[in-house]
């Protein structure tokens, strides 16, 4: 768990390679991000209140994608996570996961 | 070349079409399976590869891949799938269905380069071997020297318009005809003077029938014209043109111009729907081959009639 907290937040350098260098275009998907979570997080956090396993999925799966491609790695780890335990029907630590993901996602707003 | 990109996470789907465009790929978006595949429809001459999200709204990636595999269209579409790497299942089932390659998510920029051009191999591939199959086929079915239907190729089209006549109810005539003493020819001028011929009566019997009729390389010099909704009475009139058509004009060849004339077996019929395709062709062929040869014993450079019921 240690080990997960120390790998960078953003691997700008993974991300721009696949955008071909392009530091206007990731700016511009970050604030697509950054303007798109809210909506998902509001979600997320409904779907552990009702316990409903599949928006729990979907919404973090969705995360997941959006920011595996960003190499929002933290993100991505914390999103991989919750969308395990919704495939599961995990309840057990879910709460934990989400904040963590919460407090991770309010740091990206500070990236440029 | 177009690529379609089915994804409905929009960041994931914008950075793909972005590592896409960047190495000069002319990307379609879609933003779920339903999209993409009114998009292909639309499209679908274009695109040779498609990379597809697996879980999508409306309509997911293993359905999507199907419908465009099942597309039958006259090239292929290499369709690589977007998946969670770990996600073994998922892999084998969309390879099991359809796709070529899959992608882990997200996707490393080289990885999906180098994985492209393997499509664009097997694209290139697939695309040469078309070709080299239609033109296989015009050599298949074309006689060599005189660019008409050969024996093989004749029988197929009088079968199948002998069946639209049935089908139809429409009448239809067929013709044999042989070039007469053509052993002569090639004895006394060479056989280079005997293609000449060959080519020539082509072209002149050509040129006195509508496109649409068929004619076609029966043997050394026979041919066989098939000429639909004729009935006997101008079927005589044709045969009769193509036989002045040789006669009245001397053929010129090299050292001097040389008299040809053809002999001709015409068979017609009105179909009924009992007839039988296949007895039929073999009683016309059987028929037109004994008018044929009647004109031959009668001394040649003539037409014979006979009709077949």
């Amino acid at each position: 768990m240690e080990q997960e907290k120390a790998k960078p937040v953003f691997d700008q350098e993974s991300v721009l390679e696949r955008l071909g260098g392009d530091m206007e275009f990731l700016k511009e998907l970050i604030e697509l991000f950054n303007s798109d979570y809210p909506q998902k997080m509001a979600q997320l956090s409904k779907g552990i209140k009702e316990e409903d396993f599949k928006t729990i999925k979907e919404t973090a799966h969705s995360i997941k994608s959006a920011s595996g491609n960003l190499s929002l790695t933290r993100v991505y780890d914390l999103s991989f996570k919750i969308e395990g335990m919704g495939s599961k029907g995990k309840i057990h630590g879910i709460e934990k996961a989400y904040n963590e993901l919460e407090e991770e996602l309010g740091k990206i707003k500070d990236l440029f | 070349m177009k690529v379609l990109i089915a994804e409905d996470e929009n960041i994931s789907r914008m950075v793909l079409a972005k590592a896409l465009a960047n190495h000069g790929y002319e990307v379609l978006q879609a933003h779920d399976g339903q999209e993409a595949w009114d998009v292909f429809q639309k499209e679908k001459e274009d695109i040779h590869i498609a990379i597809l999200d697996w879980q999508m709204p409306r309509m997911d990636g293993i359905e999507l891949c199907q419908k465009i595999k099942d597309a039958s269209l006259s090239h292929y579409v290499y369709v690589i799938f977007l998946t969670g790497k770990k996600d073994i299942d998922s892999i084998v089932e969309g390879l099991e269905r359809g796709a070529d390659d899959y992608l882990p998510k997200p996707f490393d920029r080289r990885e999906l380069l180098s994985r492209l051009k393997v499509g664009l191999r097997l694209i290139e591939f697939e695309k040469a071997l078309r070709e080299a199959n239609v033109k296989l086929h015009a050599l298949a079915i074309t006689d060599g020297l005189t660019g008409i239907s050969n024996r093989r190729a004749i029988f197929e089209r009088l079968r199948s318009e002998i069946s639209r006549a049935v089908r139809e109810n429409s009448p239809f005539c067929l013709i044999m005809l042989d070039i007469d003493h053509f052993k002569k020819v090639n004895d006394i001028y060479g056989h280079s003077a005997g293609d000449k011929v060959l080519v020539e009566i082509v072209n002149r019997i050509k040129s006195e029938l509508r496109p649409h009729d068929d004619i076609g390389r029966y043997g050394g010099e026979e041919f066989m014209v098939g000429i639909s909704k004729t009935d006997s009475k101008i079927s005589r009139v044709i045969a009769e043109r193509l036989r002045t058509c040789i006669c009245e004009t001397p053929f010129q060849i090299e050292g001097g111009k040389i008299d040809v004339s053809i002999s001709l077996g015409v068979v017609d019929f009105m179909p009924s729907r009992d007839h039988d395709i296949n007895d039929l062709l073999e009683a016309m062929i059987k028929a037109v081959d004994i008018a044929l040869y009647k004109a031959k014993e009668a001394g040649r450079n003539r037409v014979v009639y006979d009709s077949v019921v």
